[in-house]
């Protein structure tokens, strides 16, 4: 299984992806929905700060961003995402609904999927 | 300048301007009769500088001492016109008499020192007028040398401007019609005085009235007798009178003031009334104080977050106090300075340092109060019971505020018990269940083609709903226990003892159930400081005690844990706290360092 329509998959490349959320059990399933999905989970972090710097490191193509985090919010985190070398897609996660969200700039941030939705291929729409 | 220097030196220069005014009569060329002169003015002059000055010393605020003192400074004045300079002389001649004028004033202001109606003010204007400006106006047509009786080596006038006996005489006529008129006056306002007020204070006001009264009226007597040329031998007589009556009236004046009770009944009685009118204020009560006992310099000052404040909250200092002392009002009644008790009134006693345990106000006055057993054992009850009050009243204030803060800090304890509860669901069981939802979704999708990993995530899903049920349980647990519902407290108590990470001892739970809210409060006392037990104390048992008391239910929560909690700290002791006194209860940390700590809980059941 691999995700659909993808450029990278067209050229023979996964994804890679870094999963930032202070749940260890969010972490773990997202991990095991990505993989199936055909990703390559490079890193995890539980807090925004490790998100960036992991994102530093690893240069992933795409952060799966948690908005609530213990140190600083999502928001925050993808802002400062958008000032790294290699900006990744951010695509925002919460266990909030989309109407609690509010707006926020497409810039730093590419989409917004409510955790309860994350499924098979709902990553694909925001790769290249 | 203290007082006490103040009068000191008063009385030094009136005992200096006696021994001058006597030296200028026996020094002079003409003065007849020097003797008996120069002693009438010093027994009569150093007599009202005597007493004037230690009226003045009691009754510090009272303007009837400096006034006596006065009288006695002018009493001299007339020896002035025994010296042989003529302006000198005519200045003893002018202001020779001014001493009626005060006495009169004196007499109208006695015994408060104030001249209370507009009729009084007249009275006393008029006075005044006739004994300067009329007498100044007298001396420009007086010639000492051509007058009648003679003064045979008398200094010419140098501000003579005519030596006109008719005009003199005119002038001295309408002086005369003044003084009776005033003196008419004075007798109708002392009338007016005396007549309302009740015997026992009548007995103080006589003496000075009629001592006064009768020296005024010897005077009127004495002037109508020179204006119709009287027989010499019965205006000598009416003169010989008149010194005595006004030796007199110094005596007169200071037994009435020491006795009278009218100044300090009248000062009490405006002081309770200042004291019980529901608008006083702090500041007034230093003024009603100072006002009852005449010292100025009095200060009152309260003991507030351990220092001493005045009723505006400025800091005052006890010390040094100088001519001060300060007495001290406790729960015990007053207290000297080294926390003697004072049967009776503001005390006596030395202050040291900031005063005794548990002060509740400081009355810092003059040392000279101390004599004033009577006054200050009046105004002392008197105070006590407005310091009693205003403590009462603060207490109470205090109390509506603190019920006011703990309402409020119920209101925040509430919406903050639904941001847990938010926070514990979003974290826990939401989370759970976000990981479930994935985990099956994954599942469905390999169920075809990979049925064993299906199959394990199949499981891995079943002990995460199993997770999460547990979670579920706790939290409906920590929201409202059903047992508690369903079994009581016993039952309640007996779960928390059990699940609590160190071996917890319960006794005496009631078997009986209990009002609903009591019942909660109790147990979550218990939870709260369980749970408070187990991540601070390093205790290695505790001890739970629920008894039903007297109408009410007795919470003792023990461990011998390191002690040191601090229920203001936000330790979660606070929230009970406000939950035991929003149903009227009592809740008691005691957590010395080192020695365990104890929760005593008290609420009624009623």
């Amino acid at each position: 299984m691999a995700a659909p329509g993808s450029v990278m998959e067209n050229l023979g490349m996964r994804a890679t992806v870094l999963i930032v959320d202070d749940h260890q059990s969010f972490r773990a399933s997202a991990r095991r929905l990505l993989e199936a999905d055909g990703y390559e989970v490079v890193g995890e972090a539980a807090d925004g700060e490790s998100g960036i710097a992991e994102t530093g490191n690893l240069s992933p193509d795409l952060v799966l961003l948690d908005m609530q985090l213990p140190d600083i919010d999502g928001f925050e985190v993808a802002r400062r995402l958008a000032d790294v070398e290699h900006p990744p897609v951010v695509v925002l996660v919460s266990s909030r609904d989309r109407a609690d969200i509010g707006s926020f700039d497409s810039r730093q941030i590419a989409g917004f999927i409510p955790k309860a939705e994350l499924t098979l291929g709902s990553l694909a729409p925001f790769l290249p | 300048m203290t007082l006490k220097r103040k009068l000191t030196l008063v009385a030094v220069l009136g005992l200096a301007t006696g021994v001058l005014a006597a030296a200028l009569i026996f020094t002079s060329n003409f003065a007849t009769e020097r003797g008996a002169l120069a002693a009438f003015l010093l027994v009569i002059g150093w007599s009202f500088i005597g007493t004037g000055l230690f009226a003045w010393w009691r009754r510090p605020g009272n303007p009837i001492g400096w006034l006596m003192t006065l009288v006695g400074f002018t009493i001299f004045l007339p020896a002035l016109s025994s010296v042989d300079i003529g302006w000198v002389f005519m200045v003893g001649q002018a202001f020779g008499v001014i001493s009626y004028g005060l006495i009169i004033h004196m007499l109208l202001a006695f015994p408060d020192g104030r001249l209370h109606s507009r009729f009084e003010r007249v009275v006393a204007a008029a006075v005044y007028f006739d004994v300067t400006v009329m007498q100044v106006a007298d001396g420009l047509f007086y010639d000492p040398g051509q007058y009648a009786d003679g003064c045979t080596g008398c200094p010419s006038n140098p501000f003579l401007i005519d030596a006109n006996k008719a005009a003199e005489g005119a002038i001295n006529g309408v002086q005369t019609v003044i003084a009776v008129a005033a003196i008419v006056g004075l007798c109708v306002a002392l009338w007016r005085r005396w007549r309302p007020v009740p015997a026992a204070q009548r007995r103080a006001l006589t003496p000075v009235l009629i001592a006064g009264g009768g020296a005024m009226t010897i005077v009127v007597v004495g002037l109508i007798a020179s204006m119709t040329n009287a027989p010499d031998g019965v205006t000598e007589g009416i003169l010989l009178a008149t010194l005595v009556a006004f030796a007199f009236i110094p005596f007169a004046f200071l037994a009435g003031i020491m006795r009278s009770r009218l100044s300090r009944a009248s000062a009490l009685s405006a002081l309770v009334a200042r004291l019980g009118s529901p608008e006083h204020r702090r500041e007034a009560m230093r003024d009603a104080l100072a006002e009852a006992t005449g010292d100025d310099a009095l200060r009152v000052a309260y003991w507030v977050n351990d220092g001493w404040v005045d009723g505006e909250g400025h800091q005052v200092d006890l010390e040094p106090l100088g001519d001060q002392i300060a007495v001290f009002w406790t729960r015990d009644g007053w207290v000297d300075g080294d926390g003697r008790q004072i049967r009776s009134g503001m005390p006596v006693g030395p202050a040291a340092g900031a005063g005794p345990g548990e002060p509740i106000a400081a009355v810092i006055h003059d040392r000279s109060l101390i004599e004033e057993r009577d006054l200050v054992r009046d105004v002392g009850s008197a105070v006590g019971i407005a310091l009693e009050n205003e403590l009462l009243e603060a207490e109470l204030r205090a109390n509506v505020e603190e019920l006011r803060a703990s309402r409020a800090r119920i209101v925040e304890a509430g919406y903050e018990e639904r941001r847990r509860v938010e926070r514990d669901l979003h974290d826990g069981a939401q989370q759970r269940l976000m990981a479930l939802g994935i985990n099956l979704q994954l599942a469905k999708a390999k169920v075809a083609d990979e049925p064993d990993t299906a199959a394990g995530l199949l499981d891995d899903a079943i002990d995460v709903l199993a997770e999460a049920t547990a979670e579920l349980r706790e939290f409906a647990r920590g929201i409202h226990p059903a047992v508690l519902s369903d079994k009581g407290l016993d039952a309640a108590i007996a779960g928390l003892a059990s699940r609590a990470p160190i071996p917890v001892e319960v006794s005496g739970t009631p078997e009986a159930r209990l009002p609903t809210p009591v019942e909660s409060t109790a147990y979550f006392v218990v939870a709260e400081a369980l749970t408070n037990v187990a991540r601070y104390s390093r205790a290695e048992g505790a001890s739970v005690r629920v008894e039903q008391v007297n109408g009410a239910v007795e919470i003792e929560i023990a461990d011998d844990g390191v002690g040191g909690a601090d229920p203001t700290a936000g330790s979660g002791l606070s929230g009970l706290a406000d939950r035991v006194s929003a149903l009227g209860g009592e809740f008691r940390v005691d957590s010395p360092a080192g020695a365990g700590t104890k929760i005593l809980v008290r609420v009624p059941c009623g």
